[in-house]
């Protein structure tokens, strides 16, 4: 049940550069979807066009069974009933936090009698109680985005609309900000998009995430099924980190990679044979063990889940605390993969290491 | 070069930096208004103090009468400045306006246009019997009455608001840049249409710059004595400015004078007072992010109307004005009407070569102009360095004294370095240093104020970095800051420069046959009815002005005089 449809949206900026190109995305009811991208990917200028800030210069956006902007016609934002998050939360400095809170209430069909109420409630819901006669000039960045929040939700709207809510804020607040984030759409079941740049932000908020890169999806889905089943190269190296090698896919899913790697991957019926592909391997499914150790019993060296076994030499370690990371030079290629390992592993560089990788962990990506 | 030594030494000079800076501003600053209060309540010719100067100054019936005009004019001015210049802020910055650049253009010219030529062109326009557009009106209508009389109080607030209404453009269009679009975007997805917006966001946070801009209006218009001068004193009223000049006819009464001097004093500190709190209100900035401009509003076929409006005022302010004092400046002589054989550059060669006083005054004037730039720029550059680097402690109390200036009107300013030097052990009355004085001390705010402004956006980093690499304060001074502060210290100086040129309220109470500048011999020669020579000196100040702006906005970057 699709809440909002954009279809093959596109909006130019000047003459021909294009924020976003011929883009269809679905967003369903009561989900929070995230538009995560690096900065220029066309995620805002999505938002905007979502919220009626811009018309589009091709395509078209519904609600329900309602258009709301075309080439020709936009209806405009304050008759959407939509709310919008802003990056700088956009507060009105000149109006008491109540104020701010109720603005909205005053363009619905909600008597002035109810409002007391709505404001309480709105205010217990971001945990501002009693701030309702401050002015946003007292209050504290993570305060001020609260009052914005609860200005967003007071309204009820159709749709909630997040530009990267969390970005001025520090680093401990955003952290406890993503739970905070969840937890509100859970309570409330309101259909949000949510813009970011940050991964773990859209890992931690988002039901599905929409990988955006140069104004278009590159894919949508869970977050486990983005950070696990990346579908392209891109997606795969903007959401955590990998391991990606260029190849030909030949039988039995074998990829022969760009550096004489040979890698057994459980390539789909998607990938015909022969096509050229990319291999995408997490860091952490590549098991390390000192060569000494080959054929003990943690690595049972027959078994089909560990085809992929070479040798190979730790070239760089690093410690991190909570792991190790490692770069290990395959013996008789030219490719180095990254691995992590637990952070008691401690191989020294120099070391003669047996890689192992199973085959279900090399996903081919586009 | 051992860093420590030059630390060490210049530590060593601090308290003498700072006590020279202080006694600078002290004898700028602090002594004039001393004496001037002093003066107040002071026996006139005698001893002791007493309070019979201000009962004198207030409790006479005829030198009440110019107090209520005063408050009037300046309200009026400070309304009319409004409803002229926040529309057209808006309009400029807000809107698909057409000419939008030209707009800017003519109202910084109307910025730098003194108001007292503003009311001697409107004398040639707006006369009751020779005003060109009266003379005009009544040839086409056969009518006997004049269509305008400049000589009026309503005259008057109307040629006074042509060039006050920039301060409000400036300071209403600045707020209206500064606002986030993101603010208003909000607004818009709860539900309020572009009128509410406006309304209920944009109006309100643009208000205290529009509230700040009709104080400064207020203000000027209140301690303002070229265009009163000219226009209400022959309409047979004063003001508060103009009377404090006539107490100093013979006989002089400089006693009274500084007592009815006090609430001119009085109002403007609190006022400055209540501008500076309202425009830096707390709350009023807000967290980063999308600080971009809104798209313009398209005005639809409002835009030529909007057009329309901002063309006439600025054809009052400038265009008509201008055309009027070239008319005068290029005409053989006033009554011989339209022709091109009445077509001359004589009175320029008259009153640059010929006449004594206009070219003495010309001479005095672009002397008094440079000296005073030149050591208001070097002055507070040096000061306005060290309290923001904070070199010293105390640099506050020099940057308060630099500021303090901006709350005392010239004309009352004046009574008191009339007092303070017009006798023994500093006799510099009669002499063109005195009016240097006056000119220094109004000017300090100007040039502290564009110094530190200039001196914000060098980074002490940008300093701590050579310093790092081995150069040592003065060196990294030398190569780093003076080469990025230098653009701010040219600003300082034209931005004192400029209005040297044209200052009237303090010189016309300090000056003597011997130390004229052209501002006094214009008003004096207004006075003689010599339009010619009156429209030659104003040309040559206009076009002086308006060559220096061009220039420096061509050279020292869009930043300078922008608006």
């Amino acid at each position: 049940m699709a809440a909002v449809r954009l279809q093959a949206l596109t909006k130019r900026f000047g003459e021909d550069v294009a924020a976003v190109r011929d883009l269809t995305l679905e967003i369903r009811h009561g989900e929070l979807l995230s538009l995560l991208g690096p900065s220029g990917c066309g995620k805002t200028t999505t938002l905007r066009l979502i919220a009626g800030f811009l018309a589009p210069d091709a395509g078209e956006i519904w609600l329900g069974d309602r258009r709301l902007s075309s080439p020709r016609e936009t209806l405009p934002p304050e008759r959407r009933g939509m709310s919008m998050l802003f990056q700088s939360y956009a507060v009105w400095p000149h109006k008491t936090v109540g104020e701010n809170v109720t603005y909205g209430l005053k363009f619905r069909t909600v008597p002035r009698a109810d409002w007391p109420r709505r404001l309480r409630e709105a205010l217990a819901l971001v945990r501002l109680e009693g701030f309702a006669d401050r002015y946003p000039g007292e209050l504290s960045g993570g305060q001020q985005q609260r009052v914005a929040l609860a200005r967003a939700l007071v309204v009820e709207p159709t749709i909630l609309l997040l530009d990267e809510p969390l970005s001025n804020l520090d680093a401990h607040l955003r952290e406890e900000m993503r739970f905070e984030i969840r937890r509100l759409h859970e309570a409330s079941q309101i259909t949000t998009v949510y813009v970011t740049h940050d991964q773990a932000e859209a890992m931690v908020t988002s039901d599905r995430i929409a990988v955006m890169s140069a104004g278009r999806v590159e894919q949508v889905g869970t977050p486990t099924e983005v950070y696990e089943r990346p579908a392209t190269a891109f997606v795969a190296g903007f959401i955590g980190r990998t391991n990606l090698l260029k190849g030909r896919l030949g039988a039995d899913g074998r990829v022969a990679c760009e550096g004489g790697l040979e890698l057994v991957t459980a390539a789909g019926p998607e990938h015909p044979p022969g096509a050229a592909v990319a291999v995408s391997i997490r860091p952490h499914t590549v098991a390390l063990a000192p060569a000494a150790g080959v054929g003990t019993p943690a690595a049972p060296a027959a078994d089909d889940a560990w085809r992929n076994i070479f040798t190979g030499t730790v070239t760089r370690a690093a410690y991190f605390g909570d792991a190790m990371d490692y770069q290990v030079a395959i013996t008789g290629t030219d490719c180095t993969l990254r691995a992590a390992g637990a952070p008691e592993s401690r191989l020294a560089v120099g070391q003669a290491v047996v890689v192992r990788i199973a085959p279900d962990r090399c996903i081919l990506v586009r | 070069m051992p860093a420590g030594a030059t630390g060490q030494g210049r530590r060593d000079a601090a308290p003498a930096v700072w006590l020279l800076s202080a006694a600078i501003l002290a004898v700028l600053v602090v002594a004039p208004l001393a004496i001037l209060l002093v003066t107040a309540v002071r026996v006139p010719e005698g001893h002791g103090f007493t309070f019979t100067n201000f009962v004198e100054a207030f409790g006479t019936a005829i030198y009440q009468g110019p107090v209520g005009n005063s408050l009037v004019y300046a309200t009026a001015v400070g309304i009319l400045s409004v409803i002229l210049g926040a529309p057209m802020a808006w309009l400029v910055t807000r809107t698909d306006l057409p000419g939008k650049a030209v707009v800017r253009t003519l109202t910084i010219a109307a910025f730098v246009t003194p108001s007292f030529l503003g009311a001697t062109a409107y004398v040639i326009l707006a006369g009751p019997n020779a005003g060109l557009l009266n003379v005009l009106y009544r040839a086409v209508t056969g009518a006997e009455a004049p269509l305008f009389n400049i000589f009026s109080m309503t005259g008057l607030i109307y040629v006074t608001s042509l060039y006050t209404f920039p301060v409000v453009f400036i300071l209403t269009g600045a707020a209206l840049t500064a606002t986030p679009a993101d603010l208003e975007d909000a607004a818009r997805i709860a539900g309020a249409g572009r009128l509410a917006v406006m309304r209920t966001i944009t109006l309100p946070l643009a208000l205290p710059a529009i509230v700040g801009g009709f104080i400064l209006a207020f203000l000027e218009a209140l301690v303002l004595f070229g265009a009163p001068a000219m226009l209400a004193i022959p309409a047979r009223f004063h003001v508060m400015t103009t009377q404090i000049w006539a107490f100093f006819h013979y006989p002089p009464q400089v006693e009274v004078a500084a007592a009815y001097a006090m609430p001119l004093l009085l109002v403007a500190v609190g006022l400055l007072w209540a501008q500076r709190r309202l425009m830096g209100r707390r709350g009023y900035t807000t967290v980063g992010g999308r600080a971009a401009a809104a798209p313009p509003v398209r005005l639809g076929p409002w835009r030529w109307v909007a057009c329309g409006g901002c063309g006439t005022v600025l054809l009052l302010a400038i265009g008509l004005p201008y055309f009027a004092l070239l008319r005068g400046a290029l005409a053989k002589a006033w009554g011989l009407g339209w022709s091109w054989q009445n077509v001359t550059l004589r009175n320029f060669r008259y009153v640059i070569f010929e006449f004594d006083p206009t070219r003495a005054a010309i001479v005095n004037t672009l002397e008094l102009a440079t000296v005073t730039a030149t050591l208001a720029a070097l002055l507070m550059g040096a000061i306005a360095y060290v309290a923001q680097r904070r070199l010293l402690a105390g640099a506050r109390v020099l940057a308060f004294l630099a500021m303090a200036p901006l709350a005392i009107p010239g004309i009352v300013l004046s009574i008191g370095l009339f007092k303070a030097y017009s006798r023994p052990p500093l006799l510099l009355y009669g002499t063109i240093w005195i009016i240097f004085v006056a000119y220094l001390t109004k000017y300090l705010p100007i040039a502290y104020t564009a110094c530190h402004a200039a001196l914000q956006t060098v980074h002490v980093d940008l300093e701590d970095a050579a310093r790092v690499l081995g150069a040592n304060r003065l060196v990294a001074f030398k190569d780093v800051t003076v080469p990025l502060f230098g653009v701010g210290l040219v600003s300082a100086w034209l931005l004192v420069f400029l209005p040297s040129l044209r200052e009237l309220s303090s010189s016309i109470l300090l000056f003597t046959t011997r130390s004229r500048v052209v501002a006094v011999v214009i008003y004096t020669l207004y006075e003689e009815g010599l339009w010619e020579a009156v429209s030659a000196l104003g040309i040559l100040l206009l076009g002086l002005t308006l060559l220096l702006v061009a220039v420096a906005q061509r050279f020292l970057g869009r930043r300078f005089l922008q608006i």
